[in-house]
């Protein structure tokens, strides 16, 4: 009987090997009445719910697209595989959707490094990639094909500086993952406060994604007295920092880049988060009514008609854009053609959730844009207006 | 300064112990080596959360119905895992693998039951802050170390001095020679799993509020229990909490006077070194030859 | 019958692999599959050298397949080595690294080995994560140069899965003369009882040392292929989870035995890409088949293919006999 049973599963698995050869043949002619377009990114494993959220825009901005006729007058076909957050698995799925699924366009995760990585890939074959991440590693580095559809946080960081010149911070106790986007953001900001005679670096502290303890570095950190706190990491650790920190007895204003915006920072430092100071293009209201513009206030419309709640994080208004300039180049471009596509995109103006785009540098980087907030009493304001109070 | 580090070290230190407890259990009752305690208490620590905020249940009763839950899902994870594999004579490490699998399940089936967002635990006591000597700490993280110590205790009187826990570390020795003495082999083990699982929902519960519940939370904590057992002596209660306390202090020494950027190096340095030098750990842990 | 006996079974496997590399020759997908496939198996082979053939537990191989991968891409991109002496580097660093871990190693026993590797295995994975100047951290080292061999560089990736097939013939053609030689013999002495291995005079200490550094050898060499193929490394390449990945491969395949791992690394490579169609069910079913796998053949797939050609063969026999009787 056991061995009748390990015979089955292995069959089985010989089968779903012979069904995972079967499904990519059939799909190679071009000319087929639908346009396909690939998204990669981790839909599970620790980055899962942010990259969710900009899966399930893009879902919302194809179907939205098809009700409306399609491109080219022929209907969209999305291709989505799971890369889980891992660079080799985003390699691994850009390539099946490039040669595989004969895909003319991928929209890529929100990982920097999985932009940076498959980059090889699209690039050689030609295919636009519009990539979702926010670091500066993989734009003006000479890629053709790859476009970003959102600001690149190194502009957030300049604007975190300056919140910090316009607060009256003078010395900085930084805390970062270990991650590339924090780690950059991090050195980014502390170059700018050094090159500041009036301004210094009092405590520079690392912490590994996923901790549960920052005690350590909390108390160092308090120990150096510092009248502002710089935090980079991943949302969900952030927001346990916040709390920490304020438990810590830590008061004074806390500062950082698009991360401290996320849905997760808000809701596992609740009442705490008051006094955070933050820059970035865009971050998700807690209600619709709350939106920067026509284009968020629409979008978050159609989101919350279709999944009956509002995006967990602004990489949805990334890959909403960016799914939107990809529709837009390639009606203009009148074809699926990775360079004709490329050209379209540079010379087309687009206008979206965060503002307006222009490509034509040929860098990858379209938008300048950026905006700092304050979380004051659980609402986030501009600081402007805050100040102003 | 120091008075705060060490208060805060005891603080993560007995979370750490609480779980090592865990790993100590399975050790010490059926001489199996499990990887999935960290998965095990993020899923006690959403199974807590439906209850206390969804269900909007006293906090008792929540604590009672999780631990119940887990209890009943450890059994049937010796009963459906553990105890077939063994059946089969098959090697330890088939057992390791098949927890690590079992953690990746856990961890997906928790994500399509729960969705992917860290959402709050709502604090259990009216307080969010006590100040003890000076220093702000959480009670749910406070409460940890009493939680840590009777569990402890509890667990090591249950094992030595009851005829049930001298059944179990019977059958972890020599199951064979248990058996014809007449002890429930599979009963014990099942007892025992499903214990060091209602233990680890215990914690989750309690570091719910000071981290908050996510699908991650369990992976980090985890694998530090782990090395707390270790440490301590695997197998022996007290070494797991004494284990506990020593990463504890450790890590958030060095984060402060070494390196934050190291601490976890540093961690595994001295699992590591402790492997190499007294592989049974500070207080002697079980050694068992399967 | 006897004809196939007769052809020995290296000339099976050239044949199995021609037809493959004929089989994906129109897909760069296929060949990048087939390419990790392959860097994959040589990896686990190695595993199964020090955990098949000699029975010591390793859960932290990610250590070795990480110095061979960094110190390749470092040595090329960094001081512009030649990508064959930078591998070369990345065994003699890796070499030195298994002997730190091996020496205090081979004292211990049973889980206490598994934890060292663990322990160590975090180590490295902290290490690469935090040291900036050597590893240049998470933002990992891109452009790494592509291997060439006799001037010709393998920058098709066509031409890399032909390479990589060569690599994994050579490499299980080493394996198969070290487990046959006297080395082996001891290996596998020490595996089926250590205590008498030490009787019969074998010096346990040596040789369990040996079998490590073998095994990390071949992930050294493992992790260089694939720090040159995929042209971009970064730790979380590195992390536990990959040695536990080796691990299950292992397992899954079968041990002690030269199709096993193969087989373990193939299919699970495999079969993680043709999950993909089921979304963000793909890693529940993964972790299900593994769980099932361990329940049902715990001897691997090999395991369950020798069963399947010993029941082939029997339900022959049986009607051969029937026939006769006829």
């Amino acid at each position: 009987m056991k061995k009748f049973l390990a015979i089955v599963l292995a069959l089985v698995m010989a089968l779903s090997l012979v069904a995972c050869g079967n499904d990519g043949n059939s799909d190679d002619t071009p000319g087929t009445d639908t346009i396909k377009i690939g998204w990669y990114g981790p839909m599970s494993g620790s980055a899962a719910s942010v990259g969710l959220s900009g899966e399930t825009a893009v879902k919302l901005a194809v179907k939205l697209q098809n009700e409306k006729g399609g491109l080219l007058g022929k209907q969209i076909e999305l291709v989505e595989y799971d890369d889980e957050g891992k660079y080799e698995n985003s390699v691994k799925c850009a390539t099946r959707l490039v040669e595989q699924d004969g895909v003319c366009a991928v929209i890529g995760s929100h990982l920097s490094s999985s932009v940076l990585a498959t980059s090889d890939v699209t690039e050689a074959a030609k295919i636009i990639q519009i990539g979702t991440g926010t670091s500066n590693i993989w734009t003006n580095i000479g890629l053709k094909y790859t476009f970003r559809p959102t600001v690149c946080s190194s502009l957030f960081n300049k604007d975190c500086y300056a919140s910090m010149v316009t607060m009256g911070a003078t010395k900085i106790a930084s805390l970062s993952a270990e991650t590339e986007y924090a780690q950059g953001a991090t050195e980014a900001v502390e170059a700018l406060i050094n090159a500041d005679p009036n301004m210094e670096v009092v405590a520079h502290e690392g912490y590994t994604s996923g901790d549960t303890d920052f005690s350590g570095q909390i108390t160092k950190m308090m120990a150096a007295n510092p009248d502002g706190v710089l935090l980079n990491g991943g949302g969900e650790d952030l927001g346990k920092i916040v709390k920490a920190l304020r438990m810590q007895g830590y008061e004074g204003y806390i500062y950082g880049i698009e991360s401290l915006a996320d849905q997760q920072t808000l809701e596992l430092a609740g009442e705490y988060a008051d006094g955070v100071v933050f820059s970035c293009c865009y971050f998700v209201p807690q209600n619709i009514e709350d939106a920067a513009n026509d284009f968020e206030k629409d979008f978050l419309t159609k989101y919350m008609a279709e999944y009956n709640e509002l995006p967990v994080s602004e990489v949805a208004y990334r890959a909403w854009d960016g799914a939107h300039i990809l529709f837009k180049a390639i009606e203009a471009a009148g074809s699926t053609d990775g360079d004709a596509v490329r050209a379209a995109i540079l010379s087309t103006p687009f206008e979206g959730i965060a503002g307006k785009f222009d490509f034509s540098d040929e860098s990858g980087d379209g938008i300048v844009s950026g905006t700092t907030f304050y979380i004051d009493g659980g609402k986030i304001v501009t600081l402007e207006k805050f100040l102003n109070k | 300064m120091l008075l705060s580090l060490t208060i805060n070290s005891l603080v993560i230190g007995s979370v750490y112990g609480l779980i090592a407890l865990g790993y100590s259990l399975i050790y010490s009752a059926s001489g199996l080596m499990t990887f999935c305690q960290g998965e095990v208490l993020m899923f006690g620590a959403f199974v807590g959360l439906t209850f206390y905020r969804y269900l909007k249940l006293p906090f008792a009763v929540a604590l009672i119905a999780t631990m119940l839950i887990m209890f009943v899902l450890g059994m049937m994870i010796e009963r459906f895992l553990i105890r077939p594999i063994l059946a089969k004579n098959a090697k330890d490490i088939y057992v390791v693998l098949a927890t690590i699998a079992l953690g990746i399940v856990l961890m997906n089936s928790a994500q399509h039951l729960w969705g992917t967002t860290a959402v709050e635990f709502p604090a259990i006591f009216g307080v969010d802050v006590i100040t003890i000597f000076g220093t702000r700490v959480q009670p749910e993280a406070f409460v940890c170390i009493f939680v840590g110590v009777v569990g402890m205790l509890g667990i090591h009187f249950f094992m030595n001095k009851s005829k049930f826990g001298t059944c179990m570390r019977a059958a972890a020795m020599n199951p064979l020679a248990s058996r014809s003495v007449g002890i429930n082999v599979d009963m014990t083990t099942g007892v025992t799993w499903g214990l060091a699982c209602a233990l680890a929902s215990v914690a989750g519960i309690l570091i719910g509020p000071v981290q908050g519940v996510s699908l991650s939370m369990g992976a980090t904590i985890g694998t530090k229990a782990f090395a707390s057992a270790v440490i301590g002596g695997y197998g022996n209660m007290y070494g797991a909490i004494l284990g506990g306390v020593i990463v504890g202090f450790v890590e958030t020494f060095s984060a402060v006077f070494i390196s934050s950027d190291y601490k976890d190096f540093i961690t595994f340095g001295m699992l590591a070194l402790c492997m190499v030098f007294m592989p049974r750990g500070i207080l002697k842990g079980d050694v068992y030859d399967r | 019958m006897s004809l196939i006996k007769k052809v020995p079974s290296y000339v099976w496997a050239l044949l199995f692999g021609a037809l493959l590399i004929l089989f994906i020759r129109q897909s760069v997908y296929y060949q990048t599959i087939f390419v990790l496939c392959a860097i994959y198996s040589i990896a686990v082979s190695g595993l199964d050298i020090l955990f098949g053939y000699s029975g010591q537990i390793a859960l932290g191989h990610a250590m070795f397949y990480a110095s061979g991968a960094y110190t390749s891409a470092i040595l090329t991109v960094n001081f512009g080595w030649d990508p064959w002496l930078a591998m070369l580097a990345g065994v003699v660093v890796t070499i030195i690294l298994a002997a730190i871990v091996a020496i205090p190693a081979s004292n211990l026993v049973h889980q206490f080995l598994a934890l060292l590797t663990i322990a160590a295995g975090n180590m490295m994975h902290v290490f690469l994560c935090k040291a900036t100047n050597v590893t240049n951290a998470m933002k990992g080292i891109r452009q790494i140069p592509k291997l060439s061999i006799f001037g010709y560089e393998l920058r098709s990736k066509f031409a890399f899965a032909i390479f990589a097939f060569i690599m994994l013939v050579i490499f299980l053609f080493i394996k198969q003369r070290i487990v046959k030689s006297s080395s082996g013999r001891a290996f596998m002495a020490i595996r089926e009882n250590t205590v008498a291995a030490g009787g019969m005079g074998i010096n346990v200490r040596k040789y369990k040392i040996m079998a490590f550094v073998i095994s990390a050898v071949f992930a050294s060499v493992a992790g260089s292929m694939y720090a040159h193929f995929i042209s971009f490394i970064s730790p979380e390449g590195f992390s536990n989870t990959t040695s536990t990945l080796l691990m299950t491969m292992l397992l899954f395949g079968g041990m002690g035995n030269p199709v096993g791992p193969v087989f373990g690394a193939s299919i699970i490579a495999i079969l993680n890409e043709s999950l993909q169609s089921f979304s963000t069910y793909k890693t529940l079913i993964y972790g299900a088949l593994i769980m099932v796998s361990v329940l049902f053949m715990p001897r691997g797939c090999y395991g369950v293919g020798q069963d399947l050609i010993a029941w082939v063969k029997h339900t022959v026999r049986k009607r051969g006999k029937k026939n006769a009787e006829n």
